[in-house]
């Protein structure tokens, strides 16, 4: 689905310098995957999201979205439709005075015909499980609601692949919940490839997949299994290791013999209980 | 000295059909020296409550007196009160608004119609009490820092004032986790050094490393107000609430259901570490004195 290969990225820093965002990034993402990214802030997952979609162009390397360069501009349309994102704020994305004109904005800039346009916003916001709020004010809505009006924004055009960079960041416990019900409902039930970027190491638990960022290069891609019961190593990126997995290890360096791959309370009961 | 809030509430919009009731009869004292964690759901009152102490919202019902000042009172020392009392807001680098850095920190200093060079000192010692270099930082605009950069430049803000009392909002939200880690450490630090400090927050697990003693807000009122960790032992009630546990406090609550003896007031992993270990000790004693 989408194919990095070794990608580049500059920035312009306020001294006037060059520094190095992505240092020779490569990856491929099939369709249907869930990946989530994790890395510090400045470690260049939200630069690698931007290429994504074409927001940001390679300064070398590629990025192939479904067999198409973001370096053809003619493409660049297309690719943007196909790889939808979401970002943290959910105030800066929501425009409209009602969140069911909010969600057709982006159907309405494709100059589809009206009577289509309901359906996918009709479609799009039940998939967020808002279909009841459509005909309310976005600001009146919680940080979570908000965020799901956001996501059905960029469903209703219909992308493959949708790209969420710290979704969950500025909302409660309650509404990191909702969200992240929806984007695992959004993966699991239409199929969408999912590309999440988080802080929350029990959000990246939930992917199929996760890689790890540092410096501008991916250090690790695996797993949530192989890459959280690497406790040492996660210590020393200064990342969060999940709970469990850090009492494992404790567990097991007094020599309690565990599985290594210990990520909820549940799994811990079994294994302390066998 | 103290903070203590005497059967206050507070309506919102009173009179108008929106009129929420926010407090509900809010009985609080926090000593000199404390260190205080408030959860709630979101709506549940913590943040009014919060804006109560140094007078930004003023009751509706009741008193807040902070060392002997009633903040409630109609001709109030606000002024002073709000030099005491800081308050860090969510998001607090939405509030960065000057060139420099120093500029910026100095602007609070510089309101209390100090001399130059005691603001000097004052910038200089809040940027040392964050941890970020004076020299390095001074001349920078605040804008060109990173997220947890600019965090600790408005945080630095408020500790210019001098405050006695801080009180941070979830202070660590959106950061990620180094960022979140320098936070929570230089809070810590100053609360050693002496600061009585409130942490509004919504993570249990920092609350449950940080704090001794926990308030428990859920729809305007204080449901708990006992030490955090008797607190997170009310695992069912806090559920009802909305609100999560400690992780490993979890775990001790399932393992006790299978019919382990471990303690369930366990917050950290290195306590759950000691529990487990000695509880399979004493399994394994048990079973060689049966054979």
């Amino acid at each position: 689905m989408i194919d990095v290969k070794n990608l580049e990225h500059q920035f312009l820093n306020p001294q006037g310098g060059y520094q190095e965002a992505l240092k020779g990034v490569s990856l491929q993402i099939k369709r249907g995957e869930f990946v989530a990214i994790i890395g510090h802030n400045g470690s260049g997952k939200s630069t690698l999201a931007k290429h994504l979609n074409a927001l940001l162009l390679p300064d070398k390397g590629s990025v192939i979205v479904n067999g198409k360069d973001t370096k053809a501009s003619d493409h660049l349309w297309e690719i943007r439709q196909e790889v939808g994102m979401v970002f943290q704020n959910p105030d800066n994305q929501l425009i409209a005075t009602t969140v069911e004109e909010d969600v057709a904005f982006g159907p309405e800039n494709l100059g589809i015909e009206p009577a289509k346009i309901r359906q996918l916003v009709d479609d799009a916001l039940k998939s967020v499980g808002m279909s009841e709020f459509k005909q309310r004010a976005p600001h009146l809505l919680s940080g979570g609601q908000k965020q799901r009006v956001a996501i059905a924004g960029v469903v209703a055009m219909k992308p493959n692949v949708l790209v969420l960079d710290e979704p969950t960041a500025m909302l409660d416990p309650l509404g990191r919940k909702e969200v992240m019900e929806t984007v695992i409902k959004l993966n699991r039930e239409e199929g969408l490839t999912i590309v999440q970027i988080t802080h929350f190491m029990e959000e990246a638990v939930l992917a199929d997949r996760v890689i790890v960022m540092e410096e501008g290069s991916i250090v690790m891609d695996d797993s949530p299994r192989e890459i959280f019961s690497q406790v040492q190593k996660l210590k020393a990126l200064r990342l969060d290791v999940p709970p469990m997995m850090e009492l494992r290890d404790h567990l097991a360096q007094a020599g309690l013999d565990l599985p290594r791959d210990i990520l909820t309370v549940e799994e811990m009961v079994m294994a302390l209980c066998r | 000295m103290s903070i203590i809030l005497e059967a206050v509430d507070y309506i919102y919009q009173l009179g108008s059909v929106h009129e929420t009731n926010a407090l509900k009869g809010i009985n609080l004292v926090i000593k000199e020296g404390e260190f205080v964690g408030l959860i709630g759901h979101t709506g549940s009152g913590k943040s009014t409550l919060v804006q109560h102490i140094n007078g930004l919202i003023k009751p509706t019902k009741g008193k807040v007196i902070v060392d002997d000042q009633e903040v409630s009172a109609k001709r109030g020392k606000l002024k002073e009160i709000r030099q005491k009392v800081g308050l860090v807001f969510q998001y607090p680098e939405h509030q960065l608004f000057e060139e420099t850095v120093f500029e910026d920190i100095a602007f609070g200093p510089k309101n209390l119609g100090l001399a130059a060079t005691e603001i000097e000192k004052r910038v200089k010692k809040a940027l040392q009490m964050v941890h970020l270099d004076y020299e390095k930082y001074r001349t920078l605009s605040p804008f060109t820092l990173s997220g947890g950069e600019k965090r600790r430049v408005a945080i630095a803000g408020v500790l210019a004032m001098d405050p006695k009392y801080l009180i941070l909002d979830e202070p660590t939200a959106g950061l990620d986790p180094r960022g979140r880690d320098e936070i929570l450490a230089q809070i810590a630090e100053l609360h050693q050094q002496g600061m009585t400090v409130i942490l509004v927050s919504h993570s249990m697990d920092d609350v449950a490393r940080l704090t001794k003693r926990l308030l428990v807000m859920h729809q305007g009122e204080i449901i708990y107000d006992q030490e955090t960790r008797q607190v997170f032992s009310y695992y069912e009630k806090l559920q009802e609430m909305g609100l999560d546990i400690p992780t490993v406090t979890k775990l001790m609550h399932s393992l006790k259901g299978q019919g382990w003896s471990v303690r369930q007031d366990v917050l950290t992993v290195e306590e759950a570490k000691r529990e487990i270990l000695q509880a399979v000790k004493q399994a394994v004693k048990e079973e060689q004195s049966h054979a």
